[in-house]
Order: structure tokens, then sequence, then C-alpha cells
């Protein structure tokens, strides 16, 4: 009896098992992959909208750069501007006032199939002009750009017949017209249109909505417009409405969780360069060690950022691996106080010749060679000091830069001409020196205690005011006039190029010129340089100003900080560029060796 | 009894409300959260207008004391439908974020809690039994020695050799001899120190210990087993069979005739439906996380009911044994499978490194629930090992202070005097009461959970809510910082109550009082 | 698991404020198994006062002792080698080097130290990149390290101690209000205000962050002593000293807390040891002891990178700091052995009894690092 029934049981769960096996619809295979190159990045992709002030950031540049593409033009490895007729042209019209007509090309199409026109650069230009970014109330598109040069082109475009051109006129003349994303399609006005949902409008009619809203001011529409560009393209997971991904890019995003973000080539791409590999997965990993050994362990494939000597030396240990470690367009430098403190003309009266002896003085002791010695070398030894305050290295006047602008004086260390300008000066030994810097960021750290070390021998008694980065640059740090020093260390970063991205560090009473710099002959060169039409016609003022600069001893250019760059070998043509978005610059070149 | 409860709880509330007015202020001074504008390098008037756009959208230009009710506010929406815990600095929806950081935090800590658990109950009981051996020294000092080590170190060298090393080793695996000694002799001090005894004994379990460790692994590199593993029906069956006598051993002891058969009786179940099963395993249309839970449960309960129909007058312990051997065997069918994918995985997916040592999961990985499951535990073991070698020193220490603790009380001594062997005194008298006070601990923990492990997220890669809140933090981001104390708080406090109600359920000597 | 709010801490001894806490239980269990196993325990202890016979049961712990050695000998290097800065006084120790000194890297930095032969050398455990001397640094970070657990220790026993009394004492209402207040304290997120010491009050002194550890970790020990003196006052010298007149003040701190000095010194000294890893986890986020002064949590947390490529940066602040937490929680141990009545070695097995309330004091030890990890409650060895 119990044996039978142990055997209907035995029989029963068979039944059910084959009864489950009989539902299934047959096997499929157990994979599907393609070709893919992962990246290490170390913060979430946030936004298909990276323009939005809360999205401008370089882990959602980098992806975007993907998707987007490089629009009409792009910088190269060799820090030259490139166009890219594949997508469209630009040409200027005329200086005065300066007019340029931007034309994208006949076929060029959004993922959904709509053309990217006309309608999709108005809304570029329309969502980054300041009238349109009223945080207080009214229009507010949230634009990194808002206050920016496209500020210059009030204007509302001319539209082309065929709404494939617009030609804008900017107010005055801007020198950095053509580095600006200022009319580069970066949403598309007809998704835009669609989400926001105002009317049932799709595709065309819908962008052609929104080129009219801006033509007409509308400011009822704009403001719904402005919401959903603003935030309605921000994703955290692969969203459900599939018009948030629209984009018309080499690749496109394809999948999102908190971990990664896909990106699949486009097919139907045809506005520039294809990419080779199929996917390309950004992995988040915060922690730059974890980065390292993803991937030694072939987690990942390729990996940027800041270097630091084990960084360096533990991707230099690795077999199969690839790594470079090159200048970034960040440099460090050491700037002098001019509205209080030991470097003041204030202090000694106001005989600025005076106060002038002593910044020449300190400058002579600070160990610029040293430093680069033991904090720069070490990670790159190619590494060079940077002469230049206007110029990086191996830039466009450069050369010409630093051949006469005086920074010969400061190659080495030398403290006889240090006591002999400080007895010039008549200044009583020793000079307490208040020196301000990060105080959290090891490099800052050797920074100042190298300096602190042979300024010594020339009376300069180098004191610690270093704060956490935090405070460093917070509400009551190094620019806000409410942190008390004479010298400080940090870095600043020259983008892409830009003529004007130095003016407001050496401008008088500009809210970024914290060391309170103020010559006459400055601000008149930085009015003419802004104002050429060119860029390459800017470099004599430019150089000019860079004189005045280290004549005045004001600042002190030390090093460019350097990057680091690695791969696995089986990816190849992979390379750095030194201007944003750096390592990607020719990502479609990259391929999977098998 | 009511009455106290809602004292509890109204107390409990005022305490939340409290400390959440503080956190918010202390969450407040804690920085600037303009800080990363300001330290940006665009034109200053673009640069002012984001300021402006931030204090809009943060009401930064309310004082924190007052900006605490907005958010307040936001919270008691719930009782009018409208409940939300604000947005976050980039705009994100701040209660969305938390649930999905709790998905990931509950994924990467839940399998650890158990494991570590598990293994620290067991080291426990066993240092416990052998008291002041070699054994229990030697666990002790390791114990310590994992709970002295920053968990970041932890997990770097884990990365360098469980992962890196295991990987580059995986390329040609075998085992070379020298290691194979070391093991051997390694498994033979072990063994003999957990089964101690005289000296005779502790020679004999020494070198079967040794013998048997030099065979597997001798097994493993001739068959390059490593490289492709697998049980086949072979191995199952003596696995199975192996659970089974355990289990009965475990459960009733094995002498017990019933038990016993019902034990064999669901291995030998588990056997004939091997190439069902297996067959089944492959309709990969329908084979999903949930109908292989389905799957298990169905295959406990059948066990279960073969313990049942064996039973005789005691069912009980026949249900029980059936069960669990039911559980066991099931698990070791599903193994068997796993291991069967383990070689596409092996190639096509983890291209020869299988060990992961970011992430979750491998990027946009499309494949059958088995490969997946691979998957999973390749990403898992990592960050897993690491937060279990930290916890073992508390669960053990914690089990073997109980365990002795008990062994002392009378009624074993009453036990042991009326003449039951040790295994029942140890398993039945014992180890249940022991488990009593470790009970309230794992809910205590468990409450401790859902604040995530901040520092593992943060080496392995995970955004869970550890991440959330040290981002928050850096950001000064009040809303997320609040969202997650919120959560936390909570979790903790019903927890912390709950641990109460279980103990004193569990131990009826204690009572509830307010 | 978290950052988060203070984990709940304790204990098994449902550690909660309304039910009766398990301890006092044991405490009356161990009362009455006293009586059987007393006879031999008091031979061997006659004549000798409590502190005597702690003292001689610790010295005989063998693992304690030398755990006591080696911390005191790291102490004194420590100490003596990187000289004592307090405030404006400094004096100075005999190591060449101070943490602010950059001398030239030597050798690339790597350590001149060695064994055979011994060899001290310039710079024994080697230099950075910039070419500070790590001996120094650790030197340095040890001294910090030390004063952290020292002051955190310190203030957490005293809060806990003094709150759990009082609330075990009176009970009713008061313990109620204490042990919401503890609540409290456990619920908000250390991390949080490791943030707030070390981004805006940092810098200037670390002091100031262990003072803030030990305003938030005395809750444990709270509840320890809570039910310790639950179960304490209920005893006859209590009821003697009460019908003598004594105050509750008098009772409390005469009477009660000298009879728990048991578990508030194990519960001192888990405390400590979990703290140096609290200190460790809280740099490596970026929060905790700053720039230009250090910790040893901070050179780990600085070094992690250099863990393949100059393993020296790593291995010595590793080092320092697991030697540190080993001998504390030995020495944490022998104390716990010290105190226990019923303990005596090498006598059968029957005798060799353990206090499951020692051991949930140990939960102690993982509460401060289940701060920042999953990490389960307690450790101890008996």
């Amino acid at each position: 009896m119990k044996i039978k029934r142990r055997s209907v049981v035995a029989a029963a769960v068979a039944a059910t098992a084959l009864a489950l096996s009989g539902c299934a619809a047959g096997s499929g295979s157990e994979v599907q992959s393609g070709t893919t190159v992962n990246v290490a990045q170390n913060s979430a992709f946030t936004s298909m909208n990276t323009l939005t002030a809360l999205n401008y950031a370089t882990y959602n540049s980098n992806v975007s750069y993907m998707f987007q593409g490089v629009g009409f033009n792009y910088y190269n490895a060799d820090k030259e501007l490139v166009k890219n007729t594949k997508f469209g042209t630009y040409k200027k019209l005329s200086d005065d006032p300066l007019t340029v007509k931007y034309t994208i090309n006949d076929g060029i199409k959004w993922t959904d199939g709509t053309p990217v026109s006309a309608d999709d650069m108005i809304l570029s230009w329309g969502s980054s002009i300041s009238k349109y970014n009223n945080p207080k109330s009214g229009v507010n598109f949230g634009s990194i750009q808002a206050g920016g040069g496209t500020d210059f082109i009030t204007e509302y475009p001319k539209v082309s017949s065929d709404n494939r051109s617009i030609t804008v006129k900017y107010d005055q003349p801007y020198v950095d017209w053509e580095i600006l994303p200022t009319v580069t399609p970066n949403i598309s006005a007809a998704a835009l249109w669609e989400i926001t949902g105002i009317d049932k409008k799709t595709g065309t009619d819908a962008a052609k909505a929104v080129s009219a809203a801006f033509k007409k001011n509308d400011t009822a529409t704009l403001t719904k417009l402005g919401k959903v560009w603003k935030s309605g393209f921000d994703i955290t997971s692969t969203p459900k409405d599939k018009r948030i991904l629209e984009s018309y890019g080499p690749c496109k995003v394809t999948t999102l969780t908190k971990q990664y973000v896909t990106l699949t080539a486009n097919d139907a791409y045809n506005a520039g360069p294809k990419p080779k590999v199929a996917k390309i997965t950004f992995r988040f990993i915060p922690d730059q060690t974890a980065q390292v050994q993803a991937l030694q362990n072939g987690d990942v494939s390729v990996l940027y950022g800041q270097a630091t000597a084990d960084t360096v030396a533990a991707l230099k240990g690795l077999k199969n691996v690839k790594s470079i470690t090159s200048p970034s367009a960040s440099f460090e430098h050491v700037d002098l106080s001019f509205d209080q403190g030991v470097f003041s003309p204030s202090s000694y009266g106001g005989d600025a010749a005076k106060a002038l002896k002593v910044r020449q003085a300190f400058f002579k002791v600070v160990p610029r060679q040293e430093m680069l010695d033991r904090l720069i070398k070490p990670l790159n030894p190619d590494a060079k000091l940077d002469d230049s305050s206007l110029f990086l290295p191996g830039q466009d006047g450069y050369d010409k830069a630093v051949a006469n602008n005086g920074s010969s004086e400061y190659q080495k260390v030398d403290v006889a001409a240090a006591k002999q300008l400080l007895a010039d000066a008549g200044v009583s030994t020793p000079i307490t020196v208040r020196f301000a810097y990060a105080n959290d960021n090891p490099r800052r750290q050797g920074e100042f205690q190298l300096i602190q070390a042979s300024a010594k021998a020339a009376g300069f008694d180098v004191v610690d005011v270093g704060k956490p980065a935090a405070e460093f640059f917070g509400a009551n740090g190094v620019g806000s006039g409410k942190y008390s020093y004479d010298a400080t260390v940090f870095a600043y970063v020259l983008s892409s190029g830009s003529v004007t991205s130095s003016e407001a560090n050496t401008t008088t009473d500009n809210a970024y010129n914290y060391q309170k710099y103020s010559n006459p002959a400055v601000d008149a060169l930085w009015k003419k340089a802004k104002v050429v039409t060119n860029i390459k016609d800017a470099i004599p003022f430019q150089q000019q100003i860079d004189s005045y600069l280290w004549k005045d001893a004001s600042t002190l250019t030390l090093f460019q900080l350097p990057d680091v760059s690695a791969w696995a070998s089986n990816v190849q043509n992979v390379s750095y560029a030194p201007y944003v978005p750096n390592i990607f610059w020719n990502f479609w070149e990259w391929e999977v060796a098998k | 009894m009511v009455s106290s409860l809602l004292r509890r709880f109204l107390a409990s509330l005022a305490v939340l409300v409290i400390a959440s007015y503080l956190v918010y202020l202390l969450a407040a001074v804690s920085g600037d959260p303009l800080q990363d504008l300001r330290q940006s390098n665009l034109p200053a008037a673009q640069r002012d207008a984001l300021i402006q756009q931030r204090i809009a959208q943060l009401n930064l230009d309310v004082p924190p004391a007052l900006r605490y009710f907005l958010w307040a506010g936001g919270v008691l929406g719930f009782a009018v439908g409208r409940f939300t815990l604000g947005a976050n600095v980039l705009g994100q929806d701040v209660a969305r974020q938390i649930g999905e950081a709790m998905g990931q935090t509950l994924q990467l800590v839940t399998g650890a809690l158990f494991i570590g658990l598990v293994i620290g109950v067991i080291l426990g009981i066993t240092t416990a039994l052998r008291q002041y051996s070699g054994y229990d020294y030697s666990t002790t000092f390791l114990a310590f020695l994992f709970f002295s080590l920053p968990v970041f170190v932890v997990a770097v060298m884990l990365k360098q050799f469980a992962a890196i090393g295991f990987n580059d080793f995986l390329a040609d695996p075998v085992i070379s001899p020298t290691v194979i000694v070391v093991l051997a002799l390694l498994a033979g001090v072990v063994w003999m120190g957990i089964l101690g005894g005289p000296l005779r004994r502790r020679a004999v379990v020494f070198g079967a210990a040794a013998l048997v460790t030099v065979a597997i692994l001798g097994y493993l590199n001739l068959s390059g087993w490593l490289r492709n593993p697998g049980f086949g029906p072979v191995v199952t069956t003596a696995l199975s069979l192996g659970a089974a006598a355990l289990v009965t051993f475990l459960s009733t002891g094995w002498a017990n005739r019933r038990s016993r058969w019902t034990a064999m009786s669901v291995a030998g179940l588990g056997l004939v439906l091997y190439f069902p099963l297996r067959a089944l395993f492959e309709q990969f249309a329908i084979i999903n996380i949930f109908s292989v839970l389905l799957l298990i449960g169905l295959f406990s309960g059948a066990g279960g009911l073969v313990g049942y129909l064996w039973g005789g007058n005691d069912r009980r312990p026949q249900i029980r044994t059936g069960g669990l051997t039911g559980l066991l065997v099931i698990l070791i069918l599903l193994l068997d499978r796993f291991l069967a994918s383990w070689d596409i995985y092996f190639g096509s997916v983890a291209n020869g490194r299988p060990i992961s040592t970011v992430g979750a999961a491998t990027p946009d990985l499309e494949a059958s629930f088995w490969v997946t499951g691979i998957d999973s535990f390749t990403h898992l073991l990592l960050p897993t090992v690491s937060l279990v070698l930290i916890s073992l020193a508390g669960y053990s220490r914690y089990s073997r202070s109980s365990l002795l603790e008990v062994m002392n009380q009378d009624y074993i001594r009453t036990a042991r005097a009326k003449g039951l062997n040790e295994r029942t005194v140890v398993m039945r008298h014992a180890f249940r009461n022991a488990l009593i006070p470790i009970t309230t601990v794992v809910a205590l923990d468990f409450g401790a959970t859902i604040g995530g492990a901040i520092i593992t997220e943060r080496v392995f890669g995970w955004s869970g809510m550890g991440a959330l809140f040290n981002e928050a933090l850096n950001r000064v981001d009040l809303n997320p910082i609040m969202g997650f104390f919120l959560v936390t708080a909570i979790a903790a406090i019903a927890f912390n109550f709950l641990a109460d109600v279980v103990y004193s359920a569990l131990d009826p000597r204690i009572r509830v009082a307010a | 698991m978290s950052i988060g709010p203070l984990p709940p801490t304790g204990s098994g001894a449902g550690s909660g404020p309304s039910g009766e806490d398990p301890r006092t239980l044991d405490a009356e269990r161990a009362a009455g198994l006293a009586t059987d196993s007393s006879t031999i325990e008091m031979k061997e202890v006659e004549g000798l006062s409590l502190g005597r016979i702690v003292a001689r049961r610790f010295v005989r712990h063998r693992a304690a002792m030398i755990s006591l050695a080696v911390l005191i000998a790291v102490i004194v290097l420590a100490f003596s080698s990187g000289g004592i800065r307090l405030g404006s006084v400094t004096i100075p120790g005999w190591w060449k080097w101070g943490i602010g000194d950059v001398p030239a890297p030597v050798n690339g930095g790597r350590p001149t130290l060695s064994l055979v032969p011994l060899v001290w050398g310039e710079h024994p455990f080697g230099q950075d990149t910039v070419g500070r001397d790590i001996f120094a640094l650790v030197m340095r970070g040890i001294q910090q390290s030390v004063m952290i657990i020292v002051v955190t220790g310190a203030i957490s026993t005293f809060i806990g101690t003094t709150l759990g009394a009082i609330a075990g004492y009176f009970g009713g209402r008061i313990d109620s209000i204490l042990m919401r207040l503890t609540d409290m304290f456990i619920i908000v997120p250390l991390l949080l205000i490791a943030a707030i010491v070390g981004k805006t009050l940092a810098g200037a002194n670390s002091a100031i962050l262990a003072l803030f550890l030990g305003l938030l970790l005395w809750t444990t020990l709270a509840r320890l002593v809570r039910g310790e003196v639950l179960a304490l006052r209920e005893r006859e010298f209590v009821e003697a000293a009460k019908v003598a007149g004594s105050s509750p003040f008098r009772i409390v701190f005469r009477h009660i807390l000298p009879n728990a000095v048991g578990v508030i010194i194990v519960s001192a000294t888990l405390t400590m040891s979990a703290t140096i890893l609290l200190e460790t986890g809280i740099s490596f986020l970026g929060f905790g002891v700053q720039p230009p002064d250090t910790s040893l949590g901070r050179l780990i947390a600085d070094y992690q990178a250099a863990f393949n490529t100059r393993p020296y940066l790593f291995w010595w602040p590793a080092v320092f700091i697991v030697i540190i937490a080993l001998c504390i929680n030995f020495i944490g141990d022998g104390l716990r052995d010290a105190f226990d009545p019923r303990q005596r070695r090498g006598l059968g097995r029957a005798a060799r009894r353990e206090r499951t309330s020692a051991a949930e004091t140990a939960t102690q030890r993982s509460e401060a690092q289940a701060q920042l990890e999953a990490t389960p409650a307690p450790t101890e060895r008996p």
C-alpha cells in the first residue's frame, strides 16, 4: 500500500514536470552578443540633454559625443579644429556685423526618421540665450549656455526656404563663435514638441511648431517647452518613451541602468565617421583602483582619468594593456594677491615697484623644476614646465609667447637673486607668506611643502592657510574675498582653445580675477582680442597679455596636470586628445581585434 | 498590551520627527550646495544665472530651519495622496532613486548576510564544541584578523587574487603538485582540529582528509574539471545520497530507520527525475526565477510528502527530513544544470575571465536563465565574500558564546544524565536554544541592511543606498540625504522593535513591557 | 549595515528598552549558578581584593599580556619618535624627519630598512611621491589613531555608563525618555556627522572628530549598563544601602557601578577597537582626519592604489592598524576573562562557563564598523 502511494507521488511529480515541459515553446540559443567596448567612467549618465545646467558634466558629454556626433566641427588630437562637412557646413558671411550661415546636409535624420533641420538649430539657439533662461519667472530652459557667447545673437535667425540653413547675426564681434556649440542641434525639436504634448502634431510639423513658438515669442508655449527641455530628457533607466532617446549621431542609447549605459551603432548614420564596433558601454565605477583592476581583469577595456603615480605605475605593469600619460588642458599655477598682504602695493604704502620686487623675489624661489620632477615626472617622464599663462605648450602661439614673456627668469630657483631683489626693495626678512591651497589634495600639499622648504632660504616664511577643497572653493573660499592669503595654488582649465576663456581671470574687477590683479594695458588688449572674428588674429594680443602677466609677476604657471588613459591592447586605434572629449575624440576608429 | 504598543509607536514617531529635524539642520550646515557652481569656470553671468537657478530649484533662499517644513510637507503629503521626497540637485525624483538604490542594496547584501550567518553559526558551534582547542584559537585569530582589516583592503586583495589571479589560472588550470601538497596538509590540519579526539583518531582524520584532498585535486587536474565543470548523473547521485545521509544524521540521527528511508527515497526520486528535469530545464521560454522557485517549492513539498508517507506514528521528524532532503536534492540538480552552461558562459560571455571585479552583471547580457544565473554568481562572488569575511567574527563569536552558555544549563545536564547521545543533546536541546538570542541580532542586522554597505558598494561599482547617501553628502544635497535618513531610520526603529518582540516571543521568560 | 543610522546594536539582549533586558535574566541565572561552583573559586582567590584578583587573572592571560606589551611598545615608538605636539607646546621626537619635511626621494622612495644585515637607513619605510618620510607619517598616524580611539572610548564610556545607569536605576518615565534618546542617537547617520566634521570643522583638529564619534558611539554601552543595573538594583546590598540612607547618586556610583565595571571596561575596549576601523572607513570616503595631518586610516585610504606598485606605502599603515586592532581585541578578551568571576582556566569542562552577557557586550565592537559595513554584531573571546 505504502509503496503504491509513493509511486503515485513520483508519478505525479514526473507528470507535472512533463506537463511543464510540454508548455514550452521550444528552446532558443543561450547567448547573443557582438563586439563591445566597455569603458570605465566614474559617474552615471544622467540626461540625453547634456546642455542643461544640471547635467552639463564630463560624464554626460562623453556619452553625448557618441550619440550626437561631432556636429559641424571637432578638435583632433593635434588641437586642430576639423570641419565635418558630412554633417553640414558653416560660412562667415560678414565680419561686421558678424554673420554666419549654418547649413545641414540633406538626408541627415533623427533616429525616428524626421530630418534634422533648421527648426532644431533654432531650438539650440533659443534654448541657450539669456532671454529664455530666466530662473525667476517665465521661460526657463535652464541651459548651461545662458549668459555665454550665444547671447550676442538676439535677433531671430533667418531660416532658408528649404528649412536646412539658418543665418545668425551677432550684435557685436565675438572671437570664439566657431567653437561654441551655438546652433548645433542637440535635442530633436519634434520630440520636444511631442513629449510636451501641446497638440497632436508629430514629426516635421511638430518641429516647425517649435521654431514658430520662438519666432512669435509665444511665452506660454515656450514656458512649457522650456520645462520639458530642462528636465524631460533626464533619465536614470531606459525610458519607456523612446522619443526621449531621439538622436542623430553615430550611436544611439539603447540601455541605461544604475551601473552602465549602452550605446549601439546607428546603422543609418550618414553625418560623419561611423563607428566600427557594434556597442560601446560605459560602466560606472567611482573608484580608480577598482577601475584599474577592472581593466586588468577584462571587465572594462578603456579607462581615462586624472593620473596619480600609482595608477600610472600599476597600468604600466599590466600585460596586454596600453597606457599613456598626457598633459591635459588644465594647468597648475601660483597666484599672488594684489589686494592684501605682503605682495600687494598697499602693504608698502602704495609703492607698486617695491611690491613687484617682493613678488619677483618670491617667484625666484618657487622650485618649479623640482615640483615638476617630483610630482609630475613620475607620472609622465616627458612632462615639461608650462611657461605661458594663456597658451598650452604645443598650441599655436605658445612658442613665440614663451620666447618673449620673460618666463626664462623663473626656470631655476635663484636664492641669491631673490635676496638681492628683497634687499633692493628694502624689505626686512623674514616675510610671512600665507599660502592657500586645497589641502586635501596630496599633490597640492606636496607643492605647498616644496615651496615652503625652498622659499625659506630667501627669507620667506611660508605658512599654511590651506583648507579642504570643499571650503577652498566654497562660499568663503578663494574667490569670495573673505579668505585671507598672500599666495595660492590651483588649476585652470583652458576650454577648447577658446580665446576668451582666460579673460575673466586677468581683467580688472572681474569676479574670476581672484587675486585682484589689475593692469589697464591688459584690459585694453583683451578688448581688442575679443572682437576679432578669427581665433588666429587674437594670438598676438594674447601674447602681449601673457608678457604683462609675467612682467607683473602676478601668476606663475607650473605645469599641465597629466591625464592617464589606458586600454586593453585588443582595442585598437585609441588615442588621446588634450581637449574634451579627450580619449573619445576618435571613438569611431576604435576596433576590437579578435 | 495594545496601549503599550501604541505608546511605544508614538514615542518612536516623536523620536523620528525630532531626529529628522536635527538631521536636516546638520545636513544643511555640512557644506555649500552651490560649491560645484562656484568652482566652475563658466563666464560670470552664466555662473550667476546657474546659481540663481539652483537657489530657486532647491529653495535655498529659505533658511534650513524653515525649509525643513517644505520637505516635511512633501512627506506628509501621503495623507492626501501627494507623497513626495522631493528631487535631488539633478532634478531626479528622490523616492524613485531610493527605490532603485534599495533594490541594488538588497541584491548585494542579502545573500552575504545569509551566508555570513550560516557560516558564522557553524563556526561558532564547532568552536564552542572544541573550546580552547587549536582549532578554536586559530578560528578566533582569523576571525579577528578579517575583522581588523579595512573592507577596501579586503576588496583590493580579493580582486587581485580571487578574480585576476584565479582568472589567469583558469587560462591553464593545472594545480601544481606543491599546491596540492600544501592544500592537503592544510585540509588535514583543519579537519583534525574540527573533529578532535585522541591522538590516534587525530592521526587517522589527518591522513584521511589529506588523502581525500589529494584525490579530489588530482581528479580536478586530470579531468580538466576546473575548465569544464559539471556533475553528470554519477556525481549527482553521489551528492544526493550524501545530502540524504547528512540530513538524516543531523535531523533525527542515523539510527532512525524511517528517517533513513525517507531521505533515501527523496534522493531516489531526484535521480528518477534527473532526465525529465534536464529536459524541462532546456525550455528557456518558461524557465525563469519564478518557475525555478516554484520547482524548488514543489520538490521540497514532494520530499515532505514522502516523509509523511513513511512517517508512521511520529510523522513530523520524517516530514522535516524529507522536506530538507528534497530541498538539497533539487538544489544539487539545479547546480548540475547551471554547471552545464558554464562552458558557454566561460567562452562567449566572459571571454575566459569568469570572475568579475565590478558591477552586478555583464552589461546588456541577453541569455538564458542559466547563463544569467552564472553571471550573477560571478559578479556577486567577490563583494559577498568580502562582506562575509568581515561579518564572520560577529556571528561566530556570538553563537559560540551563546552555545557555551546554553551547554552549561541544567536542562542540558539533565538531558545528558538521562543518556541522550551527544548529537541529540547538541542539535535538539542546545542548538535551538542558543539560536534564540541570535535571531534578534539577525533582525537588527536586517534592519541596518537597508542602509547599504557604503564602501563595498563603492569599490565594487554598485549604486545602492550607501552610494546614494555618500554622493548626496558630497553634494550637500538635502532631499536624498533626508530620503535616505527616513528609510533607514524607520527600518532601524521597526526592526529594533521587532527584535524585542521576536525575542520575547521565542523566550517565554521575557515579557514585553512598555 | 550602513552608514546610516547607527544600527541597532545590540545584543540579543533585547536591547530594547521595553522588553525586560535578558541580561537581567542572565545575571539572575548567574547568581543562582554561582553557588555550585563558588567553593573552588573561593580558595583560589581567598584574601585578595577584587582589584588584585582581576590583575592576577589578567596577568595570567597570555594573549592579553602579549597584546598589551605590543600595544605599549607601538605607542611608545610612535610618541617617542614623532614627538608630541599639544597646541603650541612641541616636544621633539628622536626621529629626524617630521611629516612636513620633503627630503628629495632617495633610491626612488623605496624603503631603506633591511633585516639582514639590520640596516635602519635614511627612510626605513620609504618615501611617498613628494618625498615625505613614510616612517614619520606612520608614526604620526599611530599617534592620531591612538588619540582618536582613546578620546572616543573615554567619551562614549562616560556618557554610556552615566545614562545607562540612570535609566536602569530609576526606571519608569526616566528610563523611557533616555531609551528614546538612545534611539535618536542610533538613527542619526554617523557619516553625516563625520562629513560635517571633515568638511567644516576639521583640518583644525582631529580631536574634534574623536569627540563627535564619542558623542555617537555610547548607545550600546548605555543599553548594556542599563541591563546590568536593572539586575543589580534588586540585590541585597542595594537594599542595604537604601536602608542606610544613601542618596540614589551614591548608590548608583558607589555601589552598583563598581559591580558592572567588567561590562563597562570590556565594552569600552571593544568600542575602541571598532573606532580605529571606523576612522579608516571615514577616511576612505574623504571625511576623516584632514591633511596635512594624517592618521593610519587616512594613509591606508590614500595609498590603497599603491597596493601593487609601491606596497610599502600601503602595508605599513595596514600592518599597524591590524596590530592595534588585534591587540585591543585580545586585551578586551583578557579583561573580560579577568572580570568574570566564574572564569577559571584549567578546571574541568563543566566549570568552564561562559557568560552570554559578556558576549552581548561584544556587540559593541562591530557596532562601529557596522556603521560602514554589513557586519553583524558581537565578537569576544571567552
